[in-house]
This record gives C-alpha cells, structure tokens and sequence, in this order.
C-alpha cells in the first residue's frame, strides 16, 4: 500500500530541470533510498516531499492528504507535515542545550509542559543521549550530533524521516554504526524512511528499494539485489558497483572486440535489438570475470596489485583496460602474459 | 510589514529631504526649474575654486595615503610580515576618530607656541594653518593612513606563499610590485582610497580649525549658517558633493569587485613564528608608525595634562584636573553620545538587517540594484544630509511631545544611522550568510511561528554578528562631526566630538577638551580590543570581517 | 544576550529620560563660551532644581536664520548675547517678547550716555564688554615688538604674520569690532584699516574664542578680542595682557525672552537670575572676567587690582556704536569680509607681504614713481568693494530667498572684482620693486 506518492513531480530552476517527472511511492514503514551523483535532484525531491520547495509540475501526496500540487496550487506548509528531518551537516543548534535542542520543535508545537519533558528524554534514551542532555552539542563528536539531530526529528514522532546524506560528514567507522541504530529507530517507531545518499553501499545496506537518479531522470527504482543484479542501463551499472566496459561490434554470429572476432559462446549474446543495431557495449564486474589460457577474449596483463584477499589484474583488450579480481587463493597469470578473459554473466548495452 | 516600515524610513530620511534639497538648488520661488541658481554658483570665482580646492584635497589625500602604504605594505608583504588581527583592526582607528584632533595635535605641537614648532620657529614656521590646503590634504592623509595600510595589508596577506614563490623566482623588486603585489592589493587600496576620499571631501571640522574655508564643505555650512536653510546656493553646493562623492564611489567599486578571490584569507596559518630577520622589518615599521603618530597625537596629550604652556618648549606646569573636569562636566555629552549613536546604530542593525535580508531574498536582477543602492548610500555626505534634513523637517511638529521635529535631538540619530547603514547591510548581510539554511529549516519544519523561530534560534546564532554591526556604526556615528555641527540643536545634545571640538578652541576649555579627546581614542581601542576578544572565540567571524570590508563577496 | 539585552533597554531609557527632563528645560542661545555658560548652568540648576537649563552655542550673528528657521514653540527661551546689533535685528524680525521692568531695580538702565537696557524694555543689560587687543608677552618680548596700543598699531609691518583674528559672520564681537571701527573711522577708512590688519594676520579662526586661545598658547602674538576672553586667560595664570582700543564700542551684553519660547516663565526666570548679585558677582571668576552691570558687585567683591572698572571704562572710551546702523548693513558687512578676506586671504597676505617689503626698500632707495605705483597697489585692495550708500547697505531687508540670491549675486560681483584687484595689484608692487632694483 503506497503511503507516500510522488506523481509526475517536476522542478526546474531557471533553464535546468532538477528533477524530470519523478513517480515514486514509498508505503508505511518502508525505507527507500534516493541514490546518485551530486547534482541529480535527490535532494531536491527532498525538499520538495518536506515542503521547502514548490512543484513545477505534478503532485505529492501522503495517503488520502494532499501535500504538493501544482495544479491546485496547493502546498501544506513544512510544519503540517508532520515528518521529521535530519540534515548533512547536522544542523545542530549552537546556543541551546542538547536538551532544549529535541524538546525545540516540541515547544514551539505548545505541547504541555510534562509532555515536553516525557517526549524529549524518550527521544534522547532511544538515541543513547541521556547522560548529555544538559551539555552543548558542540560538546559531542560529529556522530553525537547526529543522533541529536535524529533525536529532534523523533521527537516529534513523525509520520516519515526525511534524512539528507546524514552519515556524510562523519568518520567512517560512526557511519556503519548510525546504519544500525537508524534501522533500529524504525523497527521500534514503524516510520517511513526518505533516504538522499550518494554512497550505494550505504543504500543497500539501510533501504528496502532504491531509487537511481541521473540529472533530473529516475534511472531505475527495485530492490538493492534488483539494482545491483540487473541494472537498468550503463550508469545503473556504473554507479552501483565496480564495472569494465567493452566496446564491440556485432554479427548475429558472434562479436568483434579489438580487431578479433569472436564467434557466440552460449549465454553471452545480448538482445536482437543489440545485435541489429550492429555495435554493444559489453559489461562485466571485475569479480565477474574469468581468466582462461586458451580461447575467451584475448588480452594481456600489464598489472597486479595484492588488495588483501583478492588480487587485482588490469588487463589490456586492444585499447582498453579491464580490471579484473580474482581470489589469491588460485594462482593467476603473470604480468605480460598473454591471456584470454570469459565473461559468465554479462551485461550488454546499447553503445550511446 | 517590515518592507513597509523599511521604505517608509528610507522615504522619510533620504529619499524625500535629499529630493528636495535638489530640487531647492534647481527651482525659483515658483517652483520652476531656473538655472539662475547654478548661474549664480559659477559667477562666484571662490565657489569655482572652492569646488577644484575639495577635489584636489580629496584626490590628494587619497593619493598621498597610498603613496605612503604601498611600499610599506609591499616591504612588509614581501618579509611576509603579517600584523596581528589587533594590529589589522587598529588600522580602522581612523574611522572612529576625528580627523580635526590630528590637526588640533599637530597646530599644538607645530605651531609657534611650543614643542617643534617653537624650537624652529627661527628656520621655518611649521603652524599647519599658515600652509592651508596642503595641510589638510596632509592631515587627512596621515589620518587615514593606517586605514589605506591595512586594507592593503588585509587583501595581501593571503597570498604572502605566492610572494615567496614569486621571489624565489628572483623577479626584481619593481616587477613584483607591478606584478603581483599591486594586482592583488587593489580592492582593499581602492577602498582605502575611496574612504578617504570620501571623508575628507565631507569633512569641516579639520579645515575650519585649520582656519580654510575655500572647500566645498565649509562654504556650505557657512552659508547655511550665516542664511539659514533657504539658502538656495547652499542646497546646489551640497547637491554638488552628492554627485562627486557618488561619482567617486562607483568608480572606486571597479577596482574593488575586480578581484576578490581572498576567501581563503584565515587559512593562512597565524601561528607560524616570525623569524629574525621579519621581526626587525616588522617591528621597524610598525614600531615607526606607531612612533609616528605617537608624536602627532603629543600635542594633545601634553595639552591635556599642562596647566599653563605658554610659548615654552613644554608646558610650565601639570595637572590631571582636565580629565576630571572632562568627565565630570563632559558627562552630559558621553550620555549623549551613547544615546545617539546606540539609538543609530540599533536603528541600523535592525533596519541593516531588513535590507540585507530583502536583498538576500530578492531576484538576481534586483540583488544587484539593490546591493548597488545600499553602498550607494556612502556617497551621501554627512553636510550634504544635515542641510537635507533642516530643509525638509523645517518646522514639522512631532505630535505627542509638540515640539519641532528639528529642535529636538532626533535629527541627529537619523542622520547617523542613515550614514552608517551602508556598513550595518554590509555587516548583516554577512551575519545571515553565515547561518546556512538548513539550521533555520529544520526549525521551521518543526513548527509554524516564524517570530518565535527568529527570536529563538536565528537571533542568537547571530549575536557576534549583529554586535559587530552595532559597533561598528555607533563608532562611525560617535565621530561624524560634520552632520553634528548642523543639526544639534543645542549645546546640552552635543556629542562627545563636538564637545572637543568646541573646547579646544577655548584658552580654558582646551585642557580640558584634549583630555576628553584622549580619553575617546582610549575607549575606541577599548572596544576594538574587546571586539577582538569577543570574535576570537568563533574564528569564522573574524574572516568574515575581513570580508566585510570588501563589497561583492 | 542578556548582556546585549540590558545594555539596549538602558540606551532606550536614556534616551526617554532626557526627553522627559526636556519638558522643564530651559533652552538658552547663547555665543557665550562654555565656561560661562558652565557656571550659570551649575549656579542656577543648584538653585532651581524643578528646571534643567540647556544651551545652544552659535554665532550670535546667526541668530536669526536660527530662529526664523524654527516655529513658534520650537525655539530656545533665551537669548544671551554681547552683540547689539543681533538684538536689534531679533527686535525688527518680531523674535523679542517685553520683559518691561522686571530684573533687578538696583541695576542703573543708562551709565553715562550708554544705555544699559532696552528703553523699550525688550532686553535687558546683563555684562558690559569692551573690545581691545590681546598679546602674549613672552611672544612680542621674544621678538622686541612693543604691544600695540591701538587699532592702527595692528598695521605695522613688524606685526606681520603675528595677529590674529576672526571673521565677523563667525563672531558677533568680531562683528561688533569690525562695525565700532568702521563707524569710528568711516566706512572707506575704516575698511582699510580692517583690511590692512587682516592682512597683517596669520589666519582667521572659525571661531572667536580661538583668538584668545591661540594668543594664550603662544601660536600668534596679538589678537583682536572682546575683553573678557583675553582677561579670562590673564587672570588664569597666561602670559597674556590686553588694552582697550580706539575707535571702539562699550556695550551691554544683553539678555532677553525669545517670541514663541517654549517655556517663556523659566525663561525669565533665568533671566532674573542673571541680572540678580548672584548672577552678577559669576562675572567675576577668573574664569568668565566680565564686567558687571551692578554697581555694589565692584565694591563688594575681592577682584584682582589691575581689574578693569565699569565707570573708568565707559568714562575713558565715550562710545560712538550706533546699533541701528549696524544692525541695518550686518548681513552685507559680512558677505564683504567674507569675499574680501576670509575667502581670499592667502592673496591678501600674498600682496600685503609684498607692498610692506617694497616699502621698506622704498625708504632705503627713495623713487618717486616706484612709491606712486606702491599707493596704487594699497589704493585696489585696501578699500570696500561697495560704497556706504549702496541700497544694499542703506535699506534693511527681511532675511528672504530672493534677498539672500540678490546678496549672492553681488557677492559673486565683489570676488570677481576683488580676485583681479589683487592679481593687478601684485603686478603693481612687482614693477615698483623692478623699478627700485
């Protein structure tokens, strides 16, 4: 059941379209991740679900509400919302306690006085805050901060969180811990998740769906295991993971790469419609691909570099370099060597 | 709401009594457009020459400033010399005191009477008034000196890596200068420069001490003292200044945009220690300016502690009795002082505020405009407003307390705030750029009271800002002698200036009025000195200081 | 915050004091210098303390466009002041309210031919003042000249450079100075004289009270000043002595009520207070050195032996001052001086210092056509642009914009003429020196 719809949202800033009919439903107690690269409107679908941007075209709505229309020209404000908002650089009040920071919102709502209180320190227990509740926030390390802010956005108890790349400015080894503590806040409170990041493993592992954005466009939205296994096109593939591309020409007999040709082993051929178009693009993750002596695409190893675990090879296939990683477990060519390269599950795409 | 209480203030104390003060210079009695005025104006050779005289000063100054920093600054960017913040806000005294006390100083300390100018009096008469006009253009250069020097220090100073790679790459003393040294300094000259400019051409109470009358400034105020406010030569001589100081602010603005790639200023680390070699060069001219204006100021010191110093080399006798004369019977003027200049400069940052916050708000076409027009506001002089308002307010009633709006003390704190609201936007707009949005939405997502929003959490994020602003116009308000001269309308309102402007030029009364000079160069680098303590603690407001002294940021 | 806080909330409430404690205040204009008017602020605030006293300081000369630049109601109560003519001027324009006979009955209303007050009771005497020259002795016996004793002495060419004096729009006894010599002398005669000693100045102070102040330091040697101010530095401990000169005016500085006081009761009450022994016997501190009107202060009072006395004052110099006439022409008086000299003074000391050299040499080398150029030199600038009986001068005009545009007009007709007078007369002198070479 959709709780939150986006139909058709448009919004363009001067000549620029920052976000191109966007559709996107999130249901109750969903988390779904808004993913991209700086600049592709995440985060301006953002603002506009939290009611800090008009639409330029389309609508928002939660459940049976009317949030955001453009037709109607109607915009509930921020505050009627009901959702909560953590921002990238914390925006943690300075002057006030970290106290008075959750209980803010809470006040300005002019809820009773005991209220206030029980709501607060709730909030601050759930975040682990309790013991810093008098202290200045600028007393706490950046996570610190964070969970101050995460405990404001609670306090209100709201309907969805809006988080704006909220682990962004923090040290590395904080971020996989506020993953949990974030996913944990949800179970316990049952709210929906709005989540902008640029970080794909930070995607997969905190949303139950993704959403891929490109200059504006919806690129792909599915589950991680949907975006990360068949990604809809090259900048899917491209942004989610490590990827190598091959350029190839096409014959409904079999491909040229580099000069080469090679005729279709079983399974790795793309679509007609490819093949008609005469030229593809093939597609591997490095991990994805197998090393043979004799046959598969030919190439030679220029490099190996030890990455712990696995051993990473950049192959050269004509121009073109492949990066290649294999376990070090199995003994793998020399550099120099002269190799050939077997793709089992590839991606073909379109050349643009 | 508030945009309506912002055009309503600007209508009221610009727009409105300089439109009329124009129109008063250009009409006849009948309200026709005449140029008999005008015609009148150029027949008189003294207000040709008068107007020649105060661009030439003016110019003069600005130039000789220059002169006079740029290879200090150049000696002292190439050892990489970089004053202390403290040192880099004391170049702004100038803008806190008067420019007549200098020249007071120097006619003490020159003058036949005694000190030098007593000792040589048999080779050369030093008495800055037997030279004239080339002492105030002297005078005020020396006064805004400081002001030209650390400006140009200020926008330097970031590149001072770029000056060693220069060096390193041995071009000679000249090429750098022209090179690198100069390009890179010109907003903060241009701003120096155009600042001294601007005051001196506004200023009265330095040439009128100096006994000069052939400037622009003191032919208007004589005449509008000697005819009174209908005087229609008096409203073309200061529409005049208008359009000079406006001319020279807008041409100024060029050079100050140009370049203003020092955001980086404050990431030059302050810490490093100086070596040998940059502490004698360091110490050597900053010490020898200090040295120098020391000496300047000796005049009043020594009057302000002499009980009789009559044509001696030193005065004859001492006492401390002037300053308690000073503050006892001057305590009138500090009150007022406060009271004026605290009720100008909260009308400023509250009204700087507006502004800054419309522009901030405003389309892109407007900012400009906007931005534009608030600087603008420099380029109205201090006289040019008082004539302005004791046109326009004439004779208005002030319905509850019935009394004329022109002989009670309210003109007078418009008039400086009108002046010091170019520096309040300026300061505010940076206070409100330094809050990012996100801190203010995530209050408003939260709750609809704006007010309460604003008073809670955007005011207090504000605090060192504003305080900045505040102070920075009540000290630009405490010293503009020029707006005070015409429009106090009686001796008990007089501001601390005007009160050491009066008594110092009374044979008892002098002692007195140095001491109370003294004393308010102490107070200013009291503040500043506490400013300083004050904005240490958040290091980000003091690079936006910096920038503060820079348009277009 | 709280700090900032506090601090807003008190400017706020000094600024709505002062304006409460403005509803008992008594505004006084004044060209008094502040020590004066220090001591009767103090002395009279004591005494009445439901009243604040407050003053204007100006020019006394500009009283007029001050007042008529006010409404009615809007205007200081008070006007105080040693020029004459200002208050004939108030009287013309309507700006005096009768006081009639209140003040102090012991005070007489004419000593000798003067009259002390108003006949028509529209002000009061309060002071006497003569006007004189000062000098610092240390400076004139540093450079063995001998202290002027008159007005004509200021010409000699051993005081160039070393006099100082004001201008007569800037100072109402500079005017008063100006107009008793112009009077004394004659109008061309007298302007010579006035032209001939600012020629001998080293500068003209914006205010009057800088004369005596840079005579006490030391700056300048000798100064034309009412005699108060120069008694004032003497009696406080300054090298510094003063003459009565002649031709010269002793008159009353007065005191009267403006029309359309705001507060016309506490008005006169200071004006009574001034004119009461108390007020009288302020007169005498070293500090102010005025001369009384009341004639039991000069025999009650300690006062310093050499302490100048009413009755031998107005005895020595019998004064010829009419203030009708110089009230009639005080405008155009003025603007002369102003184009004449403070405007053009740099010239003026340019040429003054060339005729006196060419003269010196004129008495080494005696050359009769060089001495006639000489004269004609002294003859272009030592001289008014304007003649007395100019209807300007001659018929008292309310002070108007098309009045004041007309004096403009002529205004610009004197530099003109005065800025050539000047350059031709520099040429004369250059070739009665070639001629003497």
């Amino acid at each position: 059941m959709a709780y939150i719809e986006l139909n058709q949202v448009t919004k363009r800033f001067g000549s620029v379209t920052a976000v191109d009919r966007l559709d996107l439903q999130i249901a109750k107690g969903e988390c779904v991740a808004m993913l991209g690269p700086s600049g592709c409107g995440k985060t301006t679908t953002l603002r506009m679900v939290a009611g800090f941007e008009d639409l330029d075209d389309g609508e928002i709505r939660a459940g049976e509400t009317l949030l955001s229309s453009k037709r109607e020209k109607y915009y509930l404000p921020p505050e009627q919302r009901n959702f909560g908002m953590v921002f990238q650089a914390f925006a943690v009040w300075p002057h006030l306690s970290v106290f008075e920071n959750v209980a803010f919102p809470l006040r300005i709502r002019k809820l009773p006085k005991a209220e206030i209180i029980a709501r607060t320190e709730e909030a601050l227990k759930h975040t682990n805050l309790l013991q810093f509740a008098a202290g200045s926030p600028d007393d706490l390390s950046g996570g610190g901060k964070q969970r101050v802010a995460l405990a404001r956005a609670l306090a209100i108890r709201p309907d969805v969180m809006l988080l704006d790349e909220p682990l962004s400015s923090l040290d590395p080894h904080f971020r996989e811990e506020m993953r949990f503590e974030i996913k944990d806040l949800q179970r316990r409170f049952g709210f929906s998740i709005l989540y902008v990041t640029h970080d794909q493993s930070e995607a997969m592992a905190l949303s139950d769906r993704i959403l891929v954005m490109r200059a504006g466009v919806v690129q792909q939205v599915g589950t991680p295991l949907e975006v990360y296994g068949s990604p809809a096109n090259r900048f899917v593939f491209e942004f989610i993971g490590l990827s190598c591309f091959l350029k190839a020409g096409l014959t409904p007999s079999g491909m040229q790469i580099a000069g080469n040709d090679y005729a279709w082993p079983n399974g790795i051929a793309p679509s007609t419609e490819i093949i008609a178009s005469g030229r593809g693009l093939l597609a591997a993750r490095p991990t994805e691909i197998d090393f043979v002596g004799e046959g598969g695409v030919r190439g030679h190893v220029i490099s190996k570099a030890y990455l712990g675990e696995t051993i990473d090879y950049r192959v050269m296939v004509g121009e073109t370099e492949v990066r290649v990683q294999k376990t070090r477990r199995v003994p793998g060519p020399a550099v120099g060597q002269s190799i050939g390269l077997n793709f089992p599950h590839p991606h073909w795409y379109p050349v643009d | 709401m508030l945009f309506a209480f912002l055009a309503i203030y600007l209508l009221t104390f610009l727009v409105l009594p300089v439109g009329t003060m124009i129109l008063q210079g250009l009409t006849n009695n009948e309200g026709k457009f005449v140029a008999d005025h005008i015609k009148l104006l150029l027949a008189n050779p003294v207000y040709v020459e008068s107007l020649l005289n105060s661009l030439g000063v003016a110019a003069g100054a600005a130039v000789l400033s220059a002169v006079a920093a740029l290879p200090i600054a150049m000696v002292l960017w190439r050892y990489h010399v970089r004053p202390s913040v403290f040192i880099e806000l004391c170049g702004f005294l100038p803008l806190f005191v008067p420019p007549f006390v200098l020249a007071l100083s120097l006619q003490i300390f020159f003058g036949r009477g005694g000190a030098l100018g007593m000792l040589f009096q048999s080779y050369c008469d030093l008495d800055p008034a037997i030279l004239g006009l080339p002492s105030v253009m002297l005078i005020e250069a020396m006064h805004y000196f400081p002001l030209v020097l650390m400006t140009l220090t200020m926008t330097t100073s970031a590149y001072n890596q770029q000056a060693k790679e220069a060096a390193s790459l041995g071009s000679g003393w000249f090429r750098l200068m022209t090179r690198v040294f100069l390009p890179l300094g010109m907003p903060g000259l241009a701003f120096g420069m155009s600042i001294t400019f601007l005051k001196t051409l506004d200023d009265l109470a330095t040439p009128l001490s100096l006994g000069v009358t052939n400037l622009l400034a003191p032919q208007a105020f004589l005449r509008v003292s000697a005819y009174g406010s209908q005087d229609p030569l008096s409203s073309l001589i200061a529409t005049l200044m208008v359009v000079i100081s406006g001319l020279a602010w807008f041409a100024s603005i060029r050079f100050v945009r140009q370049h203003v790639a020092f955001r980086n200023a404050s990431s030059v680390s302050a810490s490093v220690l100086l070596s040998k070699q940059q502490m004698i060069v360091g110490i050597t001219f900053l010490g020898g300016i200090l040295m120098l204006y020391a000496t300047a100021y000796a005049g009043v010191a020594l009057t302000s502690i002499a009980r009789i110093w009559s044509y001696t080399l030193l005065p004859e006798s001492y006492v401390l009795s002037h300053y308690l004369t000073a503050i006892h019977s001057e305590r009138g003027s500090f009150i007022n002082t406060l009271a004026y200049c605290g009720f100008a400069a909260v009308l400023d940052v509250v009204v700087g505020l507006v502004m800054a916050y419309a522009i901030d708000c405003a389309p892109p076409v407007w900012k400009r405009w906007l931005t534009w027009g608030a600087t603008g506001l420099l380029s109205v002089p201090g006289v040019a407003l008082a004539i302005a308002y004791l046109q326009f307010f004439r004779g208005i009633e002030v319905p509850l307390i019935n009394q004329a709006i022109d002989a009670s003390w309210f003109l007078l704190p418009m008039a400086f705030s009108v002046r010091g609201l170019p520096f309040a936007i300026r300061a505010c707009s940076i206070t409100l750029q330094g809050i990012p949005a996100s801190y203010v939405e995530a209050a408003n997502i939260s709750g609809r009271n704006r007010f309460r929003i604003f008073i809670k959490i955007v005011l207090p994020m504000m605090t060192v800002g504003l305080f900045v602003a505040f102070l920075l116009c009540f000290g630009l308000a405490a010293v503009d002698l020029s707006s005070a001269m015409l429009l106090i309308p009686s001796e008990t309102n007089a501001p601390v200036s005007y009160s050491i402007y009066l008594n110092m030029q009374s044979t008892t009364g002098r002692g007195a009025g140095s001491a109370l000079a003294i004393l308010s160069i102490a107070l200013v680098t009291l503040s500043l000195f506490t400013l300083l303590v004050l904005i240490r603690r958040d290091w980000k407001t003091v690079s936006s200081f910096r920038k503060f002294v820079f348009t277009g940021s | 915050m709280d700090r900032l806080a506090h601090f807003f909330s008190l400017a706020l409430l000094v600024i709505f004091s002062a304006d409460v404690l403005a509803l008992e205040s008594i505004v006084v204009a004044s060209s008094f210098p502040k020590e004066v008017l220090v001591a009767y602020k103090k002395a009279f605030d004591e005494r009445n303390p439901q009243y604040r006293l407050e003053f204007v300081n100006f020019p006394g000369t500009n009283i007029i466009p001050f007042l008529t630049d006010r409404t009615p109601g809007s205007r200081p109560d008070v006007f105080w002041s040693s020029s004459p003519d200002s208050f004939r001027a108030l009287l013309r324009h309507g700006l005096l309210q009768t006081i009639g006979s209140q003040g102090n009955p012991s005070i007489p209303s004419k000593i000798g031919s003067l009259n002390i007050d108003d006949p028509d009771g529209f002000y009061k005497g309060q002071a006497l003042s003569g006007y004189g020259i000062m000098w610092n002795t240390r400076y004139l016996s540093a450079r063995t000249i001998s202290p002027p004793g008159t007005w004509s002495d200021l010409v000699k060419p051993e005081l160039f450079g070393h006099v100082v004096m004001s201008s007569p729009s800037r100072s109402g006894t500079t005017h008063l100075i100006v107009e008793s010599i112009l009077q004394g002398a004659g109008w061309e005669n007298g302007w010579s004289l006035i032209i001939q000693i600012a020629g001998n100045c080293a500068t003209i102070t914006d205010r009057s009270f800088d004369v005596p102040n840079s005579i006490t330091s030391g700056r300048f040697g000798v100064g034309l000043v009412v005699d108060f101010l120069a008694l004032s530095g003497k009696y406080s401990g300054f090298p510094v002595d003063f003459t009565y000169a002649w031709p010269s005016a002793i008159t009353p500085a007065s005191i009267g009520l403006v029309t359309g006081a705001r507060n016309s009761e506490g008005g006169l009450k200071f004006i009574t207070f001034a004119l009461s022994k108390e007020g009288q016997s302020l007169l005498l501190r070293s500090e102010i050195s005025r001369l009384p009107v009341l004639p039991e202060i000069y025999a009650s009072t300690d006062r310093p032996a050499d302490y100048p006395d009413l009755f031998d004052v107005i005895k020595k110099h019998p004064s010829t001052y009419n203030p009708d006439i110089s009230e009639a022409r005080h405008l155009v008086v003025n603007a002369i001086f102003n184009q004449v000299v403070t405007f053009r003074h740099r010239e003026l000391v340019d040429v003054t210092k060339a005729i006196q050299s060419a003269e010196r040499l004129l008495i080494k080398r005696p050359h009769a056509e060089a001495g006639v150029l000489i004269d004609k030199a002294r003859a272009l600038i030592y001289r008014p642009p304007v003649s007395e009986k100019d209807e300007l001068t001659t018929s008292p005009q309310l002070q108007t914009r098309a009045h004041i545009a007309a004096i403009a007009a002529r205004e610009a007709e004197w530099a003109r003429q005065t800025s050539k007078n000047y350059v031709s007369a520099k040429k004369l002198v250059e070739q009665a020196l070639a001629m003497m070479q």
